[in-house]
């Protein structure tokens, strides 16, 4: 999916390095809001969770729930199971009582406050295939900086070995990598500010690695066996990784329903603008309106099983070249005058004082 | 004195008005009184001269010196010449009074038996002795008009001219030379003014004397001087208003390259762009659209060779080496019922014969590229060859971004033709030609495409006969194209391509005045060659895969009598049969009836041999073009085309790509129709000067190929699943002005045209907008094209070149939902939005060492800038996130002004 932005630039090339990409006001193209459904039920047992909201003009993210729907999923045998609506919008069922296997066909059926019902195509619940390995490489890339002059950066990419031998049916896989760092404050002169002042550390959640790469695997367009050297992210190489950085990589093994759905969101999401580009369009699952067959909604309607794996990254691990200064060093005097951070690490935009599991 | 030979070379040229004006009004009328008495015939003949005022030339060596004495009285001067030559055995001739010529009497004895017979019909008296005598004068044929067919011939290179317009000015009648040179006329009996004109030449006047049926060639040259060379139509100056054809545009290669062009390169393709019309889906994008066509609904033929990508360099140059080159022909509107396979056009190059004659070349050093083109004898008079090679080295432009991965990358394109043209007799020739061109392009060590085209072609020109002609043409060609990741787990190289067999044999046939017969048959195989995957380095998991591609033939009958009804009203009717049949071996997919096409609503499948029929099509295309010469200087004319398609170029990307592939009808793909319908009044004003045309269309399409949303076509062994039959109309209007000639010239053209499409499956999925009509990818209501070339001295030529455009559909993304992490973007319906306006302006200069004919080496430099006000045209609106936020971007792809110079040579 890279492919197209880099063929952008590519484009660009050709002209001489004269293309330009400038923003645009889109607000005159306003245009009715639509109701999103994202469903998901997982193997095993825990939290199974519908979101029901709707689209959203540029420049926001605020979600926009759709509120008092009424949501189930039904087996195959006939049972259904309510979903409870725990936030706005966000609809929940518990499952610890009654496990989801894989083979297991699960359908959605959802009304919503207007009176419109809605209802999946029936989904299969994948095998489970799990993660072998999962390493990381250190990389350099060159790359010029905003005054135009060239600069090296340093990067870990993170690779998954898994293998697809012994499974029956053909995978479909897709990852997400979410990244999460320790932050130390600084190991200051006591008494620095207060004389009851201890360095404090925090767990700074980064959030998924590269939001806007939909990273898949067709099982069609794989030989099996074992398959090596997946990329599944990458992270700058900066004073994050002066302490303690970790990564976590969960693999969804899905039905090639899902399959299908994230390969057109990864279309819609890497769209450059070039020549080359497939023209977009809103990207349906497999979710109908039943009252009115020609409305297909946004999102889709989700069976899977997942695999969990996580790497830990020791500044010790990194070659000394690679090893990052620190954001907070230890400091004689003035401490207040410190990089905030360093003072209070809490100010830190999605930082928490709650260790990660696989942190140690 | 002038020796004799010369005197006789005058005479051999002059002789038939020497006779008529000896009469009253001649200088000889004048009296001349006196004895007269000269001691040789010299000094007579002085004196003479001395009387009647004019010029009088004779070779003294060529008669005895006598004595003259003539007796006392008045005469007049015509009686004493003859009396003072009698006696000398000499006599004399004048012409057009002012010249005499005195010679022995036994030489005009020869000249006059020569012109002793006369015309037997019209007022051929008046006419002067003919250059050419046709048939036998003693047996002369029984018909009071005669057809003859003859060859207009290059004298420079030998070659056949084509659009030259061979005429019988006191018949009003004219015939067009077609592209192998060959014209037909009808002539009355006796002696006729012939006129042979073509722009860029000069003109010949001949008196041809016509006994019998027989073969006529006329050889012309070029102008020495070019100021008042064709800018636009290497046609007859009044071709527009007096030919059938509606929407025909040639373009000579020297008027292509006085349009300004990107990075300094000519460009075949981009410069019909700038006719109206033709539009493109916009900057570096590939092909090109005709009326409301696809990019794939245009055949496009070198020498008769199907060419399927056009574009070097991902679009921004096209394969065509102009040097190479004879002319490029493009069929939007009338297409003649010898084309066939495509919807919207037919764009006809035609490669260079090589001079026969002497050896000539030219070349060209460019930023990006350069080129070389070699042609002359092999066999004087016999054989010839034209070689054109052109390569880029576009990898020190990209060497100079200071992106380390866009300096890491490739570009490169190299193109090569070879004709050889064998002159068998006056009656037969034989050409054949190759053309191979290949791309390469990798962008860091990310991933590469690559592509390239193989055209073989031979065909044998015969004329039989006045009446009959042949060309038969054989040709057969590849297509491939890879995209790889060289690196990594998913390392991959996935290859496509096509391949054809073609035989087509064409005959022209005229044994009835005012008409014009040609039939032929067409015969093409196409195999489109497996779509494989191979993974690519040890690491790579790609799993090797080979899908299972289609072929089939098309077969086509054809038949066209272009009709002179009389002299203002002129039809062509042409018909064509036209069938495809898909033969095995082929896998054929079964679905459920009541279901939508899906991959999982595949029920079953059969599998045919090799050979085995799977599908057949057929069907007769009517062609029809109607002329009505409303005056001397305007015509109104009207066209009908039913065009049928059995490939078609799939492809969803806003432009195509080298990874579009062409696919063959199949049991599931039917062949696309279109009904296509024109008329268009042409006017010209000051003598031709001026050419103005307004022309109309309106088209419509059955089962034309689009795609469902966000379709998957590669690797795809039921593409059938992805695609869409729909329906297509286009409408349009076409105005153009042109100015032909002078050392201003050019044209303003404007176009307005709509094309719009409908898809209407029977399930939700098969649907597109809810049913409605859409606008296609590359509608663009409103174009504008102004080009201004001033030779402002016979060294420097510089050129103007304005385009405006309405911005072409998209499908914007108007908001956004987050799934998860992912931020998605919402988009609208289907090109339900438009960019912005495009327009540009480009300059070029051209300077050379003059261009004066004799001159060995001519050289040039040519200064352009494309884009002189660093417009920043968008070419698409997109979305990305930016800190967290979803924004629309827009592209443009050539965002600045670009100079270039380039450095051309001929010899």
């Amino acid at each position: 999916m890279r492919h197209i932005y880099l063929l952008v630039v590519l484009v660009a090339c050709c002209g001489v390095v004269t293309s330009c990409i400038e923003a645009v006001d889109l607000t005159a193209t306003k245009v009715e809001s639509e109701l999103v459904i994202r469903a998901a039920v997982l193997a095993g047992t825990g939290r199974n969770v519908v979101e029901l909201g709707y689209t959203q003009e540029f420049g926001t993210t605020i979600p926009l729930p759709e509120r008092q729907a009424t949501v189930s999923v039904t087996d195959g045998q006939g049972n259904t199971f309510s979903f409870t609506e725990e936030e706005p919008g966000i609809y929940v069922w518990m499952n610890e009582n009654r496990p989801i296997l894989p083979g297991e066909t699960f359908t959605l059926t959802l009304s919503t406050q207007g009176g419109e019902i809605f209802s999946s195509s029936p989904e299969t619940v994948p095998g489970h295939i799990p993660i072998n390995n999962i390493y990381y490489e250190v990389r350099q890339d060159d790359f010029i900086n905003e005054l135009g002059n060239p600069l090296t950066k340093n990067f870990v990419d993170v690779f998954v070995d898994i293998a697809l031998e012994g499974v029956e049916n053909v995978s479909f896989l897709r990852w997400e990598t979410e990244n999460v760092y320790l932050f130390w404050e600084v190991d200051k002169p006591k008494p620095p500010c207060s004389p009851f002042y201890v360095p404090g550390v925090c767990y700074i959640y980064d959030g998924k690695m590269q939001p806007e790469e939909v990273i898949l695997l067709d099982g069609r367009e794989n030989r099996g066996g074992e398959i090596s050297r997946i990329w599944v992210g990458r992270k700058q190489l900066d004073s994050t990784f002066n302490q303690l950085n970790g990564f976590e990589v969960v693999q969804h093994s899905m039905t090639q329903s899902s399959f299908t759905y994230w390969d057109d969101v990864a279309k819609v999401v890497s769209q450059g603008g070039s020549i080359f580009d497939s023209p977009p369009a809103a990207v349906r699952g497999n979710i109908f309106n039943v009252n009115n067959p020609l409305d297909q909604v946004l999102g889709a309607f989700e069976v899977f099983n997942t695999d969990t794996a996580h790497l830990l990254i020791y500044k010790t691990d990194l070659a000394p070249e690679y090893v990052p200064p620190r954001y907070c060093l230890p400091l004689r005097f003035d401490p207040c005058t410190f990089y905030r951070p360093c003072d209070n690490c809490f100010v830190i935009e999605n930082s928490s004082g709650i260790r990660p599991a696989f942190f140690p | 004195m002038l020796p004799l030979r010369k005197v006789l070379g005058t005479v051999h040229i002059l002789f038939i008005s020497l006779l008529v004006h000896a009469q009253s009004e001649s200088p000889l009328s004048a009296s001349w009184n006196g004895l007269l008495s000269y001691a040789t015939t010299s000094e007579f003949l002085e004196a003479f001269s001395t009387q009647c005022l004019i010029p009088l030339y004779y070779e003294p060596a060529s008669f005895p010196q006598k004595a003259v004495n003539i007796a006392v009285g008045t005469y007049t001067l015509e009686e004493i010449l003859r009396e003072g030559l009698a006696t000398q055995s000499l006599d004399y001739i004048l012409y057009q009074d002012q010249v005499l010529v005195i010679l022995p009497q036994e030489v005009l004895a020869q000249l006059n038996e020569y012109q002793s017979v006369q015309p037997p019909i019209g007022d051929q008296q008046n006419l002067a002795a003919p250059d050419r005598v046709l048939g036998n004068k003693l047996l002369p044929s029984l018909e009071d008009t005669l057809t003859i067919s003859g060859i207009l011939l290059d004298e420079e290179t030998g070659r056949p001219v084509e659009g030259g317009r061979v005429a019988l000015p006191d018949q009003q009648t004219f015939s067009l030379s077609n592209d192998q040179g060959v014209f037909t006329l009808r002539m009355p009996k006796g002696r006729q003014n012939v006129w042979v004109q073509k722009l860029g030449y000069e003109q010949l006047r001949e008196v041809v004397e016509v006994w019998g049926a027989d073969s006529l060639s006329f050889v012309i040259s070029e102008e020495p001087y070019s100021l008042e060379e064709v800018l636009v139509q290497a046609r007859a100056t009044d071709a527009n208003i007096r030919t059938l054809d509606v929407g025909l545009t040639e373009l000579s290669i020297k008027s292509i390259k006085e349009i300004p062009a990107f990075l300094g390169e000519t460009d075949l393709v981009k410069s019909l762009i700038s006719l109206p019309g033709v539009s493109s889906v916009g900057e570096g994008a590939s092909g090109f659209n005709v009326r409301g066509g696809g990019v794939g609904q245009n055949l496009i033929m070198m020498d008769d060779g199907i060419i399927f990508n056009s574009s070097h360099a991902l679009g921004f140059f096209s394969v065509f080496h102009a040097d190479a080159m004879e002319k490029v022909a493009l069929y939007k509107g009338h297409v003649p019922a010898r084309f066939g396979g495509r919807n919207a056009s037919v764009m006809e190059v035609k490669v260079k014969e090589g001079d026969l004659e002497n050896f000539h070349g030219s070349g060209g050093i460019g930023l990006f590229a350069s080129r070389l083109q070699l042609e002359g004898p092999i066999l004087r008079d016999k054989l010839s060859f034209n070689v054109g090679l052109r390569f880029s080295y576009s990898d020190w432009l990209l060497g100079l971004a200071r992106d380390p991965e866009v300096s890491s990358s490739s570009a490169a394109f190299n193109d090569i033709n070879a004709k050889l043209s064998w002159r068998l007799s006056d009656e037969a020739r034989i050409s054949a030609s190759w053309f191979q061109s290949a791309d390469e392009f990798s962008f860091s060590d990310d991933f590469g495409y690559g592509w390239n085209s193989t055209v073989g072609h031979i065909e044998w020109r015969q004329i039989f006969s006045d009446e009959f002609t042949s060309l038969v043409s054989v040709s057969t060609g590849t297509y491939g194209s890879d995209l790889f990741e060289p690196t990594g787990q998913a390392a991959f190289t996935l290859e496509n391509g096509i391949e054809f067999y073609k035989v087509k044999p064409t005959f022209n046939y005229n044994p009835l005045p005012g008409h014009r017969f040609e039939f032929g048959a067409e015969w093409i195989r196409y195999e489109m060659n497996p779509e494989t995957i191979q993974p690519r380095g040890e690491q790579s998991s790609i799993l090797a895969r080979a899908i299972e591609k289609d072929q089939g033939n098309e077969l086509a009958f054809f038949l066209e009598d272009e009709i002179d009804i009389n002299d203002l009203f002129g039809i062509s009717i042409g018909l064509r049969y036209s069938s495809f049949q898909q033969t095995g071996p082929e896998l054929s997919y079964i679905y459920e009836e009541s279901a939508p096409r899906e991959a999982f609503t595949t029920v079953d499948s059969v599998r045919f041999s090799s050979g085995e029929e799977v599908q057949r099509y057929d069907g007769f295309e009517p062609r029809v073009s109607f002329r009505w010469l409303l005056d001397e200087t305007s015509s109104l004319k009207l066209s009908y085309n039913r065009m049928r398609q059995y490939v078609h170029l799939i492809s969803n990307t806003t432009a195509t790509t080298p990874v579009d592939f062409w696919q063959i009808s199949t049991q599931y793909i039917p062949p696309t129709i279109s009904d296509n319908y024109s008329i268009g009044y042409y006017r010209n004003f000051s003598q031709n000067l001026w050419e103005t045309s307004l022309e109309a269309y309106y088209r419509q399409g059955k089962e034309v190929v689009a795609y469902k949303d966000l379709p998957e076509l590669l690797l795809n062994q039921q593409l059938e699943t992805e695609i869409l039959p729909a329906e297509s109309r286009a409408w349009g209007v076409e105005l153009s002005v042109k100015k032909t000639s002078g050392k201003l010239r050019g044209w303003i053209a404007y176009t307005y045209a709509r094309t719009q499409l409908r898809a209407i499956g029977d399930f939700p999925s098969e649907i597109i907008n809810e049913g409605e009509w859409y606008p296609a990818n590359w509608e663009k209501p409103h174009q504008l094209n102004m080009l201004a070339t001033l030779q402002a001295n016979t060294r420097n030529t510089i050129s103007l070149n304005f385009t405006y455009e309405s911005g072409r559909p998209v499908t914007a993304p108007v908001g956004n939902y987050q799934i998860g992490n992912t931020l998605v973007p919402q988009y609208s319906f289907r090109n339900a939005f438009r960019i912005p306006d495009y327009h540009r302006l480009d300059l070029s200069w051209t300077t050379d060492n003059g261009i004066i004919k004799r001159r060995k080496f001519k050289s040039s430099y040519t200064f352009a800038i494309y884009n002189l006000y660093a417009r920043r045209n968008p070419f698409s609106i997109f979305f990305r996130r930016e800190d967290g936020i979803s924004r629309a971007f827009r592209l443009s792809v050539i965002g600045t002004m670009i100079p270039s110079v380039t450095y051309n040579l001929r010899f």
